[in-house]
C-alpha cells in the first residue's frame, strides 16, 4: 500500500509518499484558518463608461491574502456590449497603481443581461479550481508575474471596461477569502 | 399557537416549552467561526492501485467533532482514476484505520471536478450539514480523535491527476 500526502501534511502534495524526518506544517491559514468576507459595491447606472479606458476599483487585498472564492453580481442596466475583464493592479498612492494582471480571474465577462452571484474565480481560464486558497502573489505568478515571495504590497481588485463604451449598471463584488498569516 | 423549538433551544428539538428546559446550544453552530482547509495533491502521471494493500490518498485531517457544511473536490482531468471518499484515524502517522471509508462516496477525479460538493453523495443526508463527524458516521458521542479524509483508490492501476479538497467547518471552542 502506498499513502500519497496532501499539502496538508507535506510541502508540495506532489507525489509525496513519506511524512519525511521532518513533518511538515501546513500554513495557518488553510489548515482551519477563518474565512474572512469583502463586498464592493457600485452603482454605475447613471454613469458613461468608456471602452479600455475606464476602470473599476472593486477593492484592497493584501498581496499575501488568500481568495478562495470570487462572487460576481450585477443588473441588467449596462448597455449592450459592455464587458470586463477582471484582475489585479497595485493601489499605488492614490489607487491610481499599474495593472499586474489584467485577466487574473474574468476576461469579457457580459454584463448586459444580468448576473447573480456567479463565481469568477476561474472564469478567465487563467486559474484552475485546484489554485483556491493560494495567496494573491502566487494567483498572480500564474498570469505570468515573477514573484518568488510574498511582495507584501497592497493591491486591489480592478475591472477593466471593454466591449463597448455606454452607460452602466449595479455591480456587486465579493471576496472570500483567508487573511494573511492565518 | 404553539412555539416548535429547534436544536437551538431545545434538546430533542420540536420541543415545546415548558416541558423540556433550556440548553446551550455548540458554540460551533452559535456565532461559530467559518473556518476553511484545503489539501491538495498533483500525482500526475504517478499510477495508484487497488493493490491489495489498496492506495490511498491522505487529503487532510479534521477532529471528530468538527462540523462541516461544505466539502468540495477539484480535479485536473487527466489519467484514469477512481476512488471513495471517506474517512479513517490520523493514527500515529496519518496511516490509521478506517472509520468510514464510503462516507462521502466514490468519484472519478480523473474525469475533471470543478467543486464538486461531494458532502452529501454518500450516506451523508442534507440535514446532516453542519453536524459534528461522529454523527454523519452514527456514533453517539464524541471520541476526540484526529481523522484524515481519504481517497481510497477503487479502480485498477492507472495514473492520477492534480486535485484538491477544500472544506468549509466550523470547530466548537473557536
Amino acid at each position: 500500500m502506498t499513502s500519497f500526502f496532501s499539502t496538508a501534511y507535506t510541502q508540495t502534495g506532489v507525489n509525496q509518499t513519506s511524512l519525511g524526518d521532518t513533518r511538515t506544517m501546513a500554513v495557518a491559514a488553510t489548515d482551519g484558518g477563518r474565512v474572512a468576507y469583502r463586498r464592493a459595491y457600485m452603482d454605475l447606472s447613471a454613469t458613461s463608461l468608456t471602452q479600455d479606458d475606464d476602470e473599476i476599483r472593486f477593492m484592497r487585498i493584501k498581496s499575501g491574502e488568500r481568495p478562495v472564492a470570487l462572487y460576481l453580481s450585477h443588473d441588467a442596466g449596462f448597455d449592450a456590449g459592455i464587458t470586463l475583464d477582471i484582475g489585479y493592479a497595485f493601489a499605488g498612492s492614490n489607487h491610481d497603481g499599474a495593472v499586474i494582471f489584467g485577466l487574473m480571474h474574468g476576461a469579457a465577462i457580459a454584463l448586459d443581461s444580468g448576473g447573480v452571484r456567479t463565481d469568477i474565480f476561474t472564469e478567465s481560464t487563467v486559474n484552475v479550481d485546484e489554485d483556491r486558497g493560494f495567496t494573491a502573489w502566487e494567483i498572480s505568478v500564474t498570469g505570468g508575474a515573477n514573484y518568488t515571495k510574498d511582495p507584501l504590497e497592497a493591491w486591489e481588485v480592478i475591472g477593466e471596461v471593454r466591449g463597448a463604451s455606454g452607460t452602466g449598471g449595479l455591480i456587486l463584488l465579493e471576496m472570500y477569502y483567508l487573511p494573511a498569516g492565518g | 399557537m404553539t412555539n416548535r423549538l429547534s436544536d437551538h433551544f431545545s434538546n430533542p428539538s420540536n420541543a415545546e416549552l415548558p416541558t423540556i428546559p433550556r440548553i446551550h446550544v455548540s458554540q460551533a453552530v452559535d456565532r461559530g467561526f467559518y473556518r476553511y482547509k484545503r489539501g491538495e495533491v498533483d500525482l500526475t502521471g504517478v499510477t495508484v492501485t487497488v493493490g491489495p494493500p489498496v492506495d490511498q490518498i491522505r487529503l487532510m485531517t479534521l477532529r471528530s467533532g468538527d462540523r462541516i457544511s461544505r466539502l468540495l473536490l477539484s480535479s485536473v482531468a487527466a489519467g484514469t482514476y477512481s476512488g471513495t471518499l471517506g474517512l479513517y484515524q490520523a493514527g500515529t502517522a496519518h496511516d490509521g484505520p478506517i472509520v468510514d471509508k464510503n462516507l462521502f462516496s466514490s468519484h472519478t477525479p480523473s474525469n475533471g471536478l470543478s467543486q464538486d460538493s461531494v458532502f452529501n453523495d454518500g450516506s451523508v443526508t442534507n440535514d446532516l450539514v453542519g453536524a459534528p463527524l461522529f454523527e454523519l458516521v452514527g456514533q453517539s458521542s464524541d471520541p476526540h480523535q484526529d481523522w484524515d479524509i481519504v481517497l481510497t483508490i477503487s479502480s485498477a492501476a492507472n495514473t492520477a491527476s492534480r486535485l484538491l479538497l477544500e472544506a468549509y467547518f466550523t470547530r466548537e471552542g473557536s
